[in-house]
């Protein structure tokens, strides 16, 4: 009965891995052409993932309390980062808005793109790492 | 219907089949183990779906966006962040709960332990006298001498 359950566990879990690397496939992230849209992208991208962390570590969840820390662990390590892309994006609006009616200069413009630029730019590996992790269990 | 919904309605049925020893199952005994096993499975099973349409949606309207060589609203974003949070006070809920049942479970094996360590003390105690008592058979009992 134990082997039959150690079977049946990894044929699920095979399941489960197949269900995760079709998901990469149609990653959001890989449909957006922007810099805005890619922001959009890893941020929708994150709060799906944070979502699910959520109902695998509920009461109702068949996880072990040292799964669900550790899952718990990972999304909170991702939150400065994708803090930082959301405060970056905020800027990136206001920015653009002021200088497409001329309040700001062309430099700090692209200044606010390279900073919005450089937080995608960190926050989708980890968003990516993230997804591969909470799909994996 | 996807392949994993499949996948969950197997697992219930497996696990019912499993439960049952009218249909060559095993005993009841191990029927909450089992279910609990198949339940788990198929709870991850259905998450992983869930999560899997739900991103297969949203780079549809990502698609869309980059489509329509399109920025997303200010709606859109903030739709977003007021999920982003929605999420993390659910997740700092849920590590409240994980953590304070952890430390409640470490409180009662403290206590078990405990509880062992005096019973044994108090087994040792006894059996100690019981040690004294027959090596001196004849002997007085202690404080003879005030009766």
């Amino acid at each position: 009965m134990t082997r039959f359950f150690r079977n049946f566990t990894y044929f699920v879990l095979g399941v489960s891995l197949s269900l995760a690397l079709s998901a990469c496939a149609t990653l959001p992230i890989a449909k957006a052409r922007t810099l805005e849209q890619r922001a959009y992208a890893a941020y929708g991208t994150f709060v799906i993932v944070e979502e699910q962390v959520a109902r695998l570590t509920s009461d109702e969840s068949g996880l072990s309390d040292n799964a669900k820390l550790a899952l718990i662990d990972a999304v909170e390590a991702a939150q400065p980062t994708v803090d930082g892309l959301v405060t970056a994006i905020f800027e990136y609006e206001t920015a653009r808005f002021d200088f497409e009616r001329d309040r700001i200069e062309r430099g700090a413009f692209v200044a606010v793109i390279d900073n919005l630029d450089g937080w995608v730019t960190r926050a989708v590996p980890i968003v990516d790492g993230l997804l591969n992790q909470t799909e994996g269990r | 219907m996807g392949p994993a919904h499949y996948v969950v309605m197997a697992l219930r049925a497996i696990g019912v089949l499993m439960i049952n020893p009218a249909l060559g199952g095993g005993s009841q005994l191990k029927a909450d183990k089992i279910r609990t096993l198949t339940d788990m499975l198929a709870n991850l099973v259905e998450g992983a779906e869930a999560t899997y349409d739900e991103l297969k949606q949203f780079a549809v309207e990502v698609e869309a966006l980059a489509a329509s060589n399109q920025s997303p609203t200010r709606e859109q974003w903030e739709a977003l962040v007021a999920r982003d949070r929605a999420a993390r006070d659910a997740i700092a809920a849920n590590r409240r709960a994980i953590e304070e049942r952890v430390a409640r479970e470490n409180l009662r094996l403290v206590e078990e332990s405990e509880a062992a360590r005096l019973v044994e003390e108090s087994e040792a105690a006894r059996l100690k006298t019981e040690a004294e008592k027959s090596l001196n058979p004849g002997g007085d009992p202690p404080n003879s001498a005030d009766q």
